[in-house]
């Protein structure tokens, strides 16, 4: 095996890692800020497997949306109601046990349906900048989902700006 | 430039087939502009706007319908154009207007800004016509989000009301977790097909990825069953129902529920086999060992969802709680058509659309009227109510016998139609019990339902009132009322009219 794959499964592990041990603290943490914490490194490792998988426009989107932005609007909202969640009295130990059990077998069938190892399978890529692809795809085969996703926007900004309007103006 | 050539010629033609939609979209744009401009007393005239906005889109449906142009596929096959998906949107745009009439009556709504509500209705009505048309998981997944967020925020529209804002989140963090299990399906049926097409998944389906293939479907349908209140996904419904303004809960119960039945057919076109055209034998070679593996499944979730919610309603005293459960076990008998699987079940399923539609929609309109009348939802406060308002407990009365669909009402029609497919595939299949234990089922409950729709007719005619209400009884309710009543008759007397326009559409479906 080249030593470049070796340094690629290495990383990819590595970024593995950082992903499932994040996760974890952002779900156990006790205070709600250092799951946002956390959550930041979640969110740059998902940037890192994109980046593995030659997709470097996306990991960019990835790391200015998801770490840049709402995570960002996340710490804000945190720090502004900053609550510990023993405050807010919704520490209930019950909920554990049938949610972990619930959780556990459906990891138990997503492990199995990933070992069996089906997928549609394409060889890897080199790097190589995907923005003129993307660009391109957007004007052409999803030129419909683009447009929409603009009227999607409108609706969800004109529906938080009137949830948020504390002036009740006719 | 290469990747340009042909699209000059393309784009035309495919914008024409949704100018319905295009026509919606610069409606949303005109009432925010006349929202911003004409500050004040603006309320009645931009439901005015909304209505023609509507009007116009029904026009170029109605142009698209009677246009004979062959069933075909837009965008690079992203968009389905034939009109099976014309007659979905038809209904979608004829609720909508029915709940800007209900929107209109109300007084819910009013005391609140109004261009921002018709706006997001408007806006959701329009990603209903994408969802239903959608060939593409990108196209569906947006369209469903797009009527996901208009919805959580017209369910909480009436924001200083505490039910409102509790059903908003509620529905916010159900829909959010639905949402993301269907993406998890959509992201493995992509990983085993390597496209995004939305029946992509029969070319799949061997003897070896098979429990797979089923798996992801089933994560899908987790989102789909969220909009169509199947069991076991109901748990936001009766709270929603009940929490949200009565127009928009009008609109959830029976536009968005249709939507979700829209887009299962869309995944799950493959299955009717008699449907597809000939030549395509390959998927039916394919299918054989399945057809039935995905039948019981409809068939579980159809019978537990009737049953639970026509045995649950038989205990409420909320008037649109009670509405709720019975939209439930409507869903359920509809789901009954997804069982049989085959052309007939899906014409019975269509004119089911149009009959329930009528229904459903009167009978929040009638809740609409007594919550103007009373202020108060609880049924057993509607006691002798016949006296002060006969015309509208005989309105109701003919909506709820319409809805638990006995003769002569439209009901009748639609539920003969299903039970009759049911019973048809019992009699030309192997598994005959299979087929007649769900039609016996299905009439059970039709029994049940009975109990708690005459209950509700019981209390108004005859229990004696309390006291009088007072508030007036006005011309524009009769109208109203009239005109649903006149629908459910037409759809008992004349039903081959419509019938016959649904054979016509079932005809022209493209998988």
């Amino acid at each position: 095996m080249a030593g470049k794959e070796i340094a690629i499964i290495i990383v990819f592990y590595v970024t593995c890692g950082v992903v499932v041990i994040s996760a974890l603290i952002a779900v156990f943490a006790r205070s709600v800020i250092n799951a946002a914490f956390a959550l930041f490194f979640t969110l740059c490792g998902m940037a890192g497997f994109y980046f593995l998988l030659s997709a470097d426009f996306l990991a960019i989107v990835q790391i200015v949306v998801y770490a840049g932005g709402i995570l960002v609007l996340l710490l804000f909202g945190i720090l502004l109601t900053h609550r510990t969640l023993e405050e807010l009295g919704i520490e209930k130990r019950t909920t554990y046990i049938a949610g972990t059990i619930a959780g556990l077998a459906f990891y138990l069938i997503l492990i199995f349906i990933i070992a069996q190892g089906l997928w549609h399978q394409i060889p890897p890529k080199p790097m190589a900048p995907t923005t003129a692809t993307i660009g391109r795809l957007l004007l052409t085969k999803y030129l419909l989902p683009f447009e929409i996703s603009s009227v999607t926007l409108l609706a969800a900004l004109i529906g938080s700006a009137y949830l948020v309007r504390r002036k009740e103006g006719k | 430039m290469q990747w340009t050539s042909g699209i000059i010629e393309q784009l035309p033609r495919d914008l024409s087939t949704i100018a319905p939609e295009i026509a919606l979209v610069i409606t949303i744009l005109a009432l925010i502009l006349i929202d911003l401009l004409m500050r004040g007393e603006v309320s009645f005239s931009i439901s005015f706007f909304a209505i023609i906005g509507v009007f116009i889109s029904l026009h170029l449906l109605f142009n698209a319908f009677y246009n004979p142009a062959p069933s075909r596929t837009a965008f690079w096959g992203l968009l389905a154009v034939d009109k099976f998906t014309l007659f979905l949107k038809l209904i979608f745009l004829l609720s909508t207007f029915l709940v800007i009439l209900l929107t209109l009556q109300s007084n819910l709504i009013y005391p609140y800004r109004v261009g921002e509500y018709y706006t997001l209705l408007l806006t959701a009505t329009m990603a209903m016509c994408f969802l239903v048309s959608a060939r593409n998981f990108i196209l569906f997944y947006l369209a469903l989000e797009t009527l996901s967020i208009s919805s959580y925020v017209l369910a909480t529209y009436t924001k200083r009301d505490v039910f409102s804002t509790e059903a908003g989140l509620k529905y916010l963090i159900y829909g959010a977790a639905a949402s993301a299990v269907m993406l998890f399906g959509i992201s493995y049926l992509y990983g085993l097909t390597g496209t995004l097409d939305i029946t992509a998944w029969v070319n799949v389906l061997t003897p070896v990825t098979s429990l797979t293939v089923l798996l992801a479907l089933l994560l899908v349908f987790v989102g789909i069953a969220f909009k169509i209140s199947a069991v076991p996904f109901h748990f936001w419904a009766p709270d929603v129902y009940q929490g949200a303004p009565t127009p928009i809960t009008a609109y959830l119960s029976v536009a968005s529920k249709i939507a979700g039945f829209g887009a299962l057919f869309r995944v799950s076109l493959p299955l009717f086999t008699d449907l597809i055209i000939p030549g395509s034998k390959k998927i039916l070679l394919m299918l054989g060992p399945y057809h039935f593996q995905f039948a019981t499944f409809f068939w579980i979730i159809s019978v537990i969802t009737m049953t639970f919610g026509n045995l649950v309603a038989l205990r409420q005293n909320n008037l649109k709680r009670l509405l709720a459960y019975s939209s439930i076990a409507h869903a359920g008998y509809i789901l009954m058509g997804m069982t049989v699987l085959d052309a007939a079940a899906l014409k019975a399923m269509l004119f089911y659309f149009l009959i329930y539609m009528f229904m459903n929609i009167g009978a929040f309109y009638c809740a609409i009227v007594l919550e103007n009348k009373t202020r108060i939802g609880d049924i057993t406060h509607y006691k002798g109510i016949v006296n002060e308002y006969p015309y509208l407990v005989v309105g109701f009365g003919v909506i709820l016998f319409s809805l638990t669909g006995i003769p002569p009402f439209g009901g009748f029609i639609g539920k003969y139609l299903l039970f009759a497919a049911v019973v048809n595939k019992a009699l030309s299949t192997p598994h005959a019990m299979f087929y007649f234990s769900l039609a016996i089922i299905g009439v059970l409950n039709s029994v049940i339902s009975l109990y708690y729709y005459v209950r509700i007719l019981k209390i108004m005619v005859l229990e004696s009132p309390a006291k009088k209400i007072g508030v007036p009884w006005t011309p524009v309710e009769s109208l109203l009322i009239a005109i649903f009543v006149i629908a459910i008759f037409y759809l008992f007397v004349l039903w081959t009219q419509p019938y016959v326009l649904i054979e016509n559409v079932v005809k022209s479906i493209i998988v």
